[in-house]
């Protein structure tokens, strides 16, 4: 058991470019807000009526040169998500972390609200610019656009089921899959949930692992969806296992380039609220 | 109980590191100087060149350091905070995008946390009563990232922290920061709104 459960999940899947290139970045991000809005209201909607959430963070990889131009300030962003979120509208904005953003954020809003239960966070990786240089990369290959919210659950107990670290050195791939490794020695059946990469780069990881059951590289399907990856892939294995689901255990993993990755235990239990769109209806 | 807000706020002047640094970890979008600027801009397409021409750039506030510095800067201020103000639970830092260079050690630590815009947070840590320390730079790393060089510090304590503040001012002046205004610490606790010097 982790001390931590998946209660909602829901992913979608963005077309490529995601609207007109040319169109200003305030009318950009309103169209992703009328996308990425309902989709936070409707995960933000399992919270439980007495429950308490430490924070909705919204968290992103490929969304940077907007502010980095200076072209739309963040509270700009973040009252066009209000019209469709209300009251889980995400307070800030993350990229520093890259695609291990998502387990950096939990660590910092558990920590701060020590003894509350829930945390929110939406991964959205879209080609704002649709920049050439972001459609496919030498280490992660072609690019997938999407948006992934979920919410978790934590239980206070003296285990820490979330590990956050970065490489020490240059061979990030194998320093990542050599600490999923350490991370799952004495896990059991648990599911280790990979991100999405061409297959050269995934069999150094599926070789280091080849002892543990992990999740299948649908990265032809999807292609590298940043943070969103392991969250994909537990609705993926989930749709394969849909007879009779009870309660399944996985260990979501995400590497950022530069080496920073996110390793957590998270228990599904069988009502949480799971839901995948892109070619497929939701499950 | 009181609960003050202390106030740094300078400009880098002048380059802060000597030499270069070796950005092992680069791939695309470089410091964008001489040889390194011209691959980046070879693998760019029609449209790609198109947006970036759109995007309007001060380029009259010189680049004093490159990514790979401003990690090295703001893992020396987290350093400093941690030897000068041992209080303080939470270290919060705005960066507006992450560089294509690792970030430095320090920077991982489990009180600092990193965010675009840092004000929700600031509220939201006031609103708790938390000890925290807020770094906002807007450093110019490369050309086309917008910035003026401009520096933030804000201390929130609910102990008086003024010596330890005066350290990690005085830390940030000597790696190469010209003081904008004076300091000041502001009690605001209870709605209260009363400044002295530090």
């Amino acid at each position: 058991m982790s001390n931590y459960t998946l209660r909602a999940l829901s992913f979608q899947e963005f077309k490529s470019p995601f609207c007109d290139p040319w169109l200003s970045i305030d009318d950009t991000f309103s169209m992703l807000a009328g996308s990425i809005g309902p989709q936070m209201a409707s995960v933000g909607a399992s919270m439980p009526c007495d429950g308490e959430m430490a924070g909705h963070i919204l968290c992103s990889t490929l969304i940077r040169e907007c502010f980095s131009f200076d072209d739309i300030p963040w509270s700009v962003v973040r009252d066009g998500l209000h019209d469709y979120a209300g009251r889980f509208t995400p307070s800030v904005f993350v990229n520093a972390y890259e695609c291990a953003s998502w387990g950096y954020i939990m660590r910092y809003y558990f920590m701060k609200n020590p003894g509350v239960r829930f945390v929110m966070i939406t991964i959205a990786d879209v080609n704002l610019y649709n920049l050439s240089l972001w459609d496919e990369e030498q280490i992660w290959g072609r690019s997938g656009y999407g948006c992934c919210t979920f919410l978790i659950e934590k239980e206070e107990t003296t285990s820490e089921n979330l590990i956050t670290g970065y490489s020490k050195g240059s061979n990030i791939i194998m320093e990542f899959a050599m600490a999923i490794r350490r991370a799952t020695q004495e896990v059991g059946d648990r599911v280790v949930s990979l991100p999405f990469f061409p297959g050269n780069v995934r069999g150094i990881m599926d070789a280091v692992l080849k002892d543990r059951i992990v999740t299948r590289n649908c990265h032809e399907r999807w292609g590298h969806t940043f943070g969103s990856d392991p969250w994909i892939s537990i609705l993926e294995h989930i749709r394969t296992q849909q007879e009779g689901r009870g309660m399944m255990e996985f260990t979501a993993c995400s590497l950022a380039l530069n080496g920073y990755y996110s390793i957590l235990d998270i228990d599904v239990p069988h009502d949480a609220a799971l839901v995948l769109i892109g070619d497929t209806a939701a499950i | 109980m009181k609960y003050c807000k202390s106030h740094f706020e300078g400009r880098i002047t002048r380059p802060i590191y000597r030499g270069i640094l070796t950005d092992k970890f680069i791939y695309k979008f470089p410091s964008l100087n001489g040889n390194e600027a011209i691959a980046t801009f070879s693998s760019m397409n029609e449209h790609d060149l198109t947006v970036l021409s759109k995007l309007a750039f001060e380029e009259n506030i010189p680049v004093l350091l490159n990514p790979s510095q401003h990690y090295r800067f703001m893992g020396q201020f987290i350093e400093m905070v941690e030897k000068e103000l041992p209080l303080v639970e939470i270290i919060l830092m705005r960066l507006v995008e992450a560089a294509l260079v690792r970030m430095a050690p320090a920077m991982f630590k489990k009180k600092v946390f990193i965010c675009q815009d840092i004000s929700p947070e600031i509220e939201d840590l006031k609103r708790l009563r938390k000890c925290f320390i807020a770094f906002q730079d807007y450093i110019k790393i490369h050309s086309f990232v917008a910035g003026n060089n401009t520096i933030y510090v804000d201390l929130y304590s609910s102990e008086e922290c003024a010596g330890g503040f005066n350290a990690i001012r005085r830390g940030i002046i000597e790696l190469g920061t010209d003081e904008l205004v004076p300091p000041v610490i502001e009690d605001i606790s209870d709605g209260r709104n009363q400044q002295h010097g530090a």
